[in-house]
């Protein structure tokens, strides 16, 4: 009996231990960024945590990558981050309106392009190649910005391959995809043979896996990436703002496939 | 703890108004969802059954094997993201038997089948389990004395054994049929998400939930209310058992 009320009591210490510790996953000082990001930011934020070391050094942030709905959702529903960036402005909005930041705290830190991307073994090797039947193509849902972007661009290329292109596109589809990142990993692993994903996607990725068909001038979508700075962010949140807008980012952000 | 297990059952059923609800309720996308999970789940258990009782009898006939019941219930405790990536390297266009299968012109990623394949998967482990042990339980002197009485093999199965582990046999198909209509994680990563094809209630709420709760709760709810009944069917079959 005493050793089982112990061990009630244990328990519950533990418990509020537990609990204590997310209460304060977020003292000022010498602790991390903790980023909501875009599923197509994650490498290159890791890389713009690590080289942006002023005012002084912290521990490498805590990045959360995924669709920029699904954070925008968790943000309204409570989730506690310094920033978040977002694929598109659908997603932000999200978040204005819940009043949580205002427009204004909106600003744009990079830019993308829309690329096809085949798997190397695939028979499609050219945009025409999307509209035959029977190659298996994956998209972004059009809920995340992936999605949208990507039924932006077929509808653009429907102008060169005429007017049924991207309803015979649409109908080759064999997956709508919960972000751009499982659409990459579904044409990778070869399962899918073609998916429209962001140039940023494949920027690091070794050619033999997969090649990219760029969408022609004039036709492509570019996409817009929008980040901002979340209440009670991180003092140095910030400069880290400032210091991915800035001159000095742009290698890096070009380095990962982006336009700075 | 009864609070964190009870309280977010509540609150969903709360978070959107009730004619939000109804007007999701009767939406195409929902609709393609009921009917795709329902499809694949009853599919599913169908498989799981005939395949899953020779099994449970196999492993009855020696349950001292522990290394039997330690394979067999493996894919129960699998997180469900590694079942679909080891149902990919078997299955996959580049795993072991999708190119085999391919030439035959079986591609399974994707399809409803590759649904129906993740959750016999992952929903098999939970019948084989609660049939072997059904069968286990029915009393040898009982077998014995239909032995006895001139009992052939297929009557002994048939008015014997399988209506004395019926309940267990009937608990296990619930519990695996409720797991079934949940799966998310294997299908997710093995049959992408397609609506109307691939894309279960699960899935759909997943989507959904970033983006029109309405929706997403709709689908919860209606996850929630199976789920119910199949734990009510289960507590039934206890009770009856008793």
């Amino acid at each position: 009996m005493q050793r089982r009320r112990m061990f009630r009591w244990g328990g519950s210490a533990l418990g509020m231990a537990v609990l204590s510790a997310c209460g304060q996953s977020r003292i000022s000082a010498a602790t991390g960024f903790s980023l909501a990001v875009a599923a197509s930011l994650n490498d290159v934020m890791r890389a713009l945590d690590a080289a942006f070391i002023q005012p002084k050094p912290r521990p490498a942030a805590v990045l959360q990558a995924a669709g920029s709905g699904a954070l925008a959702q968790q943000i309204v529903d409570g989730a506690r981050f310094d920033l978040f960036a977002a694929a598109d402005r659908t997603a932000m909005e999200k978040i204005i309106a819940a009043k949580i930041v205002s427009a204004a705290d909106v600003v744009v830190i990079a830019h993308a392009d829309v690329v096809v991307v085949a798997h190397s073994d695939s028979d499609v090797v050219q945009l025409s190649d999307l509209a035959t039947p029977g190659t298996r193509v994956v998209l972004a849902d059009s809920t995340v910005p992936a999605g949208r972007y990507a039924q932006t661009a077929l509808t653009n290329l429907t102008a060169i391959y005429g007017a049924d292109f991207a309803t015979n596109v649409n109908q080759n589809v064999v997956s709508l995809e919960t972000n751009v990142r499982a659409v990459l990993q579904k044409v990778q692993s070869g399962e899918a043979d073609v998916g429209l994903v962001y140039t940023a996607d494949i920027a690091k990725l070794p050619d033999n896996i997969v090649r990219s068909l760029v969408i022609p001038e004039g036709y492509g979508v570019r996409a817009e990436y929008v980040a901002t700075v979340l209440p009670n962010a991180h003092g140095d949140t910030p400069a880290f703002m400032e210091f991915m807008r800035g001159d000095g980012a742009t290698t890096i952000w070009q380095s990962y496939g982006f336009r700075a | 703890m009864l609070f964190l297990l009870v309280v977010p059952l509540i609150g969903l059923s709360s978070r959107s108004t009730l004619a939000d609800l109804w007007q999701a309720l009767w939406s195409h996308e929902l609709h393609q969802a009921v009917i795709v999970t329902a499809n694949t789940s009853i599919i599913a258990l169908g498989c799981v059954i005939v395949g899953g009782t020779p099994l449970a009898v196999w492993l009855t006939r020696n349950p001292q094997s522990r290394w039997r019941t330690f394979l067999v219930d493996l894919p129960a405790v699998l997180p469900p993201a590694v079942a679909g990536l080891a149902l990919l390297t078997i299955f996959g266009r580049t795993g072991w038997l999708g190119p085999t299968l391919s030439t035959v012109g079986w591609n399974i990623p994707f399809t409803p089948l590759a649904v129906i394949l993740a959750q016999v998967f992952v929903a098999a482990p939970l019948y084989i389990r609660s049939a072997s042990a059904a069968l286990q339980g029915v009393d040898h002197d009982v077998i014995n004395a239909a032995l006895v009485d001139g009992a052939s093999r297929y009557e002994l199965w048939r008015f014997v054994i399988v209506p004395l582990a019926m309940p267990g046999l009937q608990a296990g198909a619930a519990m695996a049929l409720a797991r079934a209509l949940g799966e998310f994680g294997a299908t997710a990563i093995f049959a992408g998400s397609m609506p109307g094809q691939t894309r279960t209630l699960a899935l759909a709420i997943y989507i959904n939930a970033d983006y029109d709760s309405a929706t997403a709760i709709a689908m919860s709810l209606i996850l929630l209310l199976s789920a119910m009944v199949l734990l009510l069917v289960v507590r039934r079959v206890d009770a009856s058992t008793r």
